[in-house]
């Protein structure tokens, strides 16, 4: 297969596979909102976010978890032009970034499932203990990711990280002064949350375009 | 920085992923390198250096000058 004919079967792979997934998730926020009173017009726009951010995450670690399972998808969409299987620790790897992923989605969209299921305060804390435990198990596969990393997986997650401190620290400083001269409108926490997972992904995304394309 | 790692690569026959494989990297490392997208560690340098078994300075050298007063620079 040329590199062209490559390029277009991954573009259309993930095209289907994110329709699919797009598809299962909008049905079952579809059927989520039937099942209360709130509708997606009552939600603030940091949870809109939060659950884009969330669902796309999920999307992308079950992709690359069922590459490294499923061959073909592996060949069209991880290592298009390796020329030979994945190796076992570059599968178990794979599968690290994925589960991390995976849990960064649930955790965004845990906090807006409380909300759009009206939970009690029994059922809050125990989503919030539950956020806490997934927080902790994400920090772990973090660190594991960093200690496996070769350098260049770690200058693209340090290059990341320092983009996403000078560009939010400015942002938060105007948006602070504007605040605190009653010229901008007052953030919340989950607000400021929903923009960092907004640039961090936007940044690590450009990165890792513009650095492992080829 | 440029690099000969491309030829160096190619006269022994390996694939990115056999490179990657001989210095301890990812394939997209060795990808990165050889497109001039990452510049390698020192420890990776001389790691590429001794597999080839040739001098660094013959393996990596500064970007082409382009121009005779860039040329007199270095």
């Amino acid at each position: 297969m040329t590199s062209h004919a490559q390029i277009y079967t991954t573009r259309i792979s993930l095209a289907a596979a994110g329709a699919l997934l797009g598809g299962g998730f909008g049905y079952a926020v579809g059927h989520l909102m039937k099942s209360t009173s709130i509708s997606l017009g009552d939600l603030a726009w940091s949870d809109l976010v939060a659950m884009t951010l969330g669902a796309s995450l999920i999307g992308i670690g079950v992709i690359a978890a069922l590459a490294t399972v499923v061959r073909k998808l592996r060949a069209t969409i991880i290592e298009p032009t390796a020329g030979r299987p994945m190796t076992p620790a570059i599968a178990r790897f794979y599968r690290l970034q994925a589960l991390v992923l995976v849990l960064a989605g649930v955790m965004l969209l845990l906090p807006v499932a409380g909300l759009v299921r009206d939970a009690g305060a029994s059922v809050r804390m125990e989503l919030f203990a539950l956020v806490v435990l997934m927080f902790g198990l994400q920090t772990y596969g973090n660190l594991l990711i960093w200690r496996r990393s070769d350098e260049f997986l770690r200058k693209i997650i340090a290059d990341t990280g320092a983009v996403c401190f000078w560009v939010l620290q400015g942002a938060l400083f105007l948006w602070a002064a504007g605040e605190h001269l009653s010229i901008l409108p007052r953030l919340s926490s989950w607000d400021a949350v929903a923009i960092l997972m907004l640039v961090y992904s936007v940044a690590s995304v450009s990165i890792s375009l513009r650095r492992v394309a080829s | 920085m440029e690099n000969r790692l491309k030829v160096l690569r190619a006269e022994r026959g390996w694939s990115q992923a056999d490179l990657g494989d001989r210095l301890g990297v990812s394939r997209q490392a060795v990808n990165a390198i050889e497109t001039g997208k990452h510049d390698p560690s020192l420890p990776l340098a001389f790691r590429i250096a001794a597999l080839f078994a040739l001098p660094i300075e013959v393996i990596f050298h500064p970007p082409t000058a382009s121009t005779p007063e860039e040329a007199n620079r270095d």
